[in-house]
């Protein structure tokens, strides 16, 4: 009978500490968006070829690098620095673009990345949240966007 | 002597004249910050945005935001996940929203001195392919050769397609939420 009871016990135990894990679990996953440092590349590319990708169809690059839920693909770009700046929030921008082209893809760090004083040329990785394309009232080319951005 | 000089006075002239033209109009900035509050009873929830593009021309008094929808960040991540749905903002359709103003008073505002000038805007808000008309005023502040714009703008989300009619969502988002938009040129 005592042994029963302590089985009982040990089994409502388990299941409590299984069920406060789920908990756990479900709520980092609902509160904390994931983690694209350490989540891998869904393409690598580079910068010129994306930029091409979008300004030949805008709307089949968005179905191919967006997602629904605005977790979008995970992309690796490799390209030539063009500039480094700040945004309004105080994070470092990387623009990636060639010389002559259009449009590039702006790479936004969470954190200050750890850049050479003149860098040339730089692997990316971020999540993308825009393609690049001709606005007609900016009357100017807009960049690529990837956020969330780490040094490869 | 005197022809001489009279030419290099019409040239200096010339030359003034000519800097004054070349003198910037139109400016294109990626400072720019855009938020998004909703407050009910139960809940405000704010979201940022700080990669739009924003451009303004001082002599035609055009004022163009564009804005990834992408890029708000929310503090939690359900409520982007939600946000970014196709039953909220459709945000992999639509991925751009766009704000497309003229100031109606452009005499008011004076791009070559410093001061904080009051603008009245008008002109066409797009957000999740729907575009409706928008009549606000918007703060401008030139310092040298700084300009800032910034204004706040009041949406009914229903004029963009974006209802709830049952669910955690028609409780907790507000009918009609305020967007704030910045720019430093």
């Amino acid at each position: 009978m005592k042994a029963l009871k302590i089985n009982s016990v040990n089994i409502i135990s388990s299941i409590a500490i299984l069920l406060a894990i789920a908990l756990s679990l479900f709520l980092y996953k609902i509160t904390n968006r994931r983690n694209v440092e350490r989540s891998a590349s869904d393409y690598s590319i580079s910068s010129q070829n994306l930029v091409k990708e979008f300004l030949n169809d805008y709307e089949a690059s968005n179905q191919k690098y967006l997602a629904d839920n605005g977790e979008s693909s995970i992309l690796t770009i490799t390209g030539k620095v063009h500039s480094i700046a700040k945004d309004g929030d105080g994070k470092t921008v990387v623009l990636l673009k060639e010389k002559g082209e259009e449009a590039g893809v702006s790479c936004t760090f969470d954190s200050e990345p750890e850049l050479s004083e003149n860098p040339d040329k730089l692997a990316i990785k971020g999540e993308i949240h825009l393609g690049a394309q001709f606005d007609k009232d900016l009357k100017a080319y807009e960049d690529a966007i990837l956020e969330h951005c780490t040094l490869e | 002597m005197k022809n001489k000089k009279s030419i290099l006075a019409l040239a200096m002239v010339f030359l003034a004249g000519l800097s004054f033209n070349l003198k910037q109009e139109n400016y294109t900035s990626k400072t720019t910050h855009v938020k998004f509050t909703s407050v009910t009873d139960i809940e405000t929830i704010e979201a940022n945005n700080y990669k739009s593009t924003a451009s303004i021309n001082s002599s035609t008094g055009d004022i163009v935001f564009s804005v990834p929808m992408q890029s708000f960040e929310f503090p939690i991540s359900l409520m982007q996940k939600h946000y970014n749905s196709k039953n909220f903002l459709n945000t992999k359709k639509y991925p751009k929203a766009k704000l497309v103003a003229n100031i109606t008073n452009l005499s008011d505002v004076d791009f070559e001195t410093d001061g904080t000038y009051n603008a009245n805007i008008e002109g066409k808000m797009t957000i999740k392919g729907k575009t409706n008309d928008v009549k606000e005023t918007a703060a401008i502040v030139v310092s040298g050769e700084a300009i800032s714009v910034s204004s706040s703008l009041d949406l009914s989300l229903a004029d963009y397609g974006v209802t709830f009619k049952k669910g955690k969502p028609s409780k907790n988002i507000a009918k009609d939420v305020t967007v704030i938009v910045e720019a430093k040129f």
